[in-house]
């Protein structure tokens, strides 16, 4: 097994750890923002457990199905509105919620409705999940990837010709995940900055805004990397997600330290 | 996170204070959140042409 192949095994315990974490708080305190953020850190967690399985179990159905739709789709918009939630608390955001919530619903049928059109006789143990769940368009001068398995199909009434991926060509699902990471994005991202912003402009707490800048940081490797990956550059997400678990559990813990005496957030955890 | 600041300066008593004459602090710190903020903004303009089938992603 390649090196790239073991990360998803060591980013699996990260996250398991961070998400206990989480959600020990969660039960200690009682409060939303900490199960959104839970939450949100179980479905990265288990994106991150199925890539370990297909790596050593081979192809199942049900694990790809978690794999996009908690793993690709949903966990980055969860972690984000727990952000939310500890940032402001006025009506509209639980307006958010309830869009979020049956956004997430609605998603799950899309997925589940893509699941029969799913090609397994695709799936190549050798290969990251991240380099082959989507089928591709090859255009003229366009490299074709060794072993890639090419075939011509009619997609909105045009011949094309495309490296077949588990995924066809068309799936409605993965037209909704880039709203799911752009809200997950703004609100993750933006709120970690702003949370050191203000610490920052206050003079107090030297914790907090380090243990936000590296929740920033590490919440935009992941980004990155799932861009890279809707680009078709799969290859950097294994290692994307290690760093951004890393950073991210080193910022809750640099923001959660005793010294600060206040509540620690993973928004302030964060953000 | 930031809540309890603003609720009142009086709250910020007790807690660790950032070093008035800290480079890191006043030059380091402020130029990184300003390049992040960058960062996200370029990252949600790509996937907002992603969403919107500006961007080719298939």
């Amino acid at each position: 097994m390649s090196a790239t192949r073991v990360l998803p095994f060591i980013t699996t315990l990260v996250m398991l750890v961070f998400t206990a974490s989480v959600l020990q708080r969660y039960q200690a305190r009682r409060k939303a923002h900490f199960l959104f953020w839970g939450i949100g850190l179980a479905m990265f967690g288990f994106g991150s457990f199925a890539e370990a399985f297909f790596a050593v179990a081979g192809w199942s159905a049900p694990i790809f199905f978690g794999w996009y739709l908690f793993g690709a789709a949903l966990n980055a918009a969860w972690l984000g509105h727990g952000t939310l939630l500890l940032l402001n608390r006025k009506r509209w955001v639980h307006v958010l919620t309830a869009a979020l919530l049956t956004g997430s619903v609605a998603t799950a049928v899309l997925m589940v409705q893509a699941m029969p059109r799913i090609e397994a006789g695709v799936f190549n143990p050798a290969l990251p999940i991240s380099e082959q769940y989507g089928t591709k368009v090859i255009e003229p001068g366009d490299e074709v990837p060794a072993g890639a398995q090419l075939t011509t199909v009619t997609y909105r009434g045009e011949q094309v010709q495309v490296v077949r991926g588990l995924m066809p060509l068309g799936t409605t699902v993965r037209s909704v995940t880039p709203f799911f990471n752009i809200y997950g994005l703004i609100t993750l991202v933006g709120g970690a900055l702003w949370s050191a912003w203000l610490f920052l402009r206050k003079r107090v707490l030297p914790n907090r805004v380090i243990g936000n800048v590296l929740i920033a940081v590490g919440a935009l490797v992941i980004a990155s990397a799932s861009t890279l990956t809707r680009l078709g550059y799969g290859q950097y997400l294994y290692l994307g997600e290690l760093i951004a678990a890393t950073l991210m559990y080193a910022g809750f813990v640099t923001a959660s330290a005793p010294a600060a005496e206040m509540e620690a957030s993973p928004a302030a955890l964060p953000a | 996170m930031g809540e309890p600041e603003e609720r009142g300066g009086g709250e910020t008593e007790g807690r660790s204070r950032i070093p008035a004459g800290s480079v890191f602090y006043t030059r380091v710190v402020p130029a990184v959140l300003i390049g992040l903020g960058i960062l996200t903004a370029v990252l949600i303009v790509l996937a907002a042409g992603i969403a919107l089938g500006i961007v080719p992603y298939r």
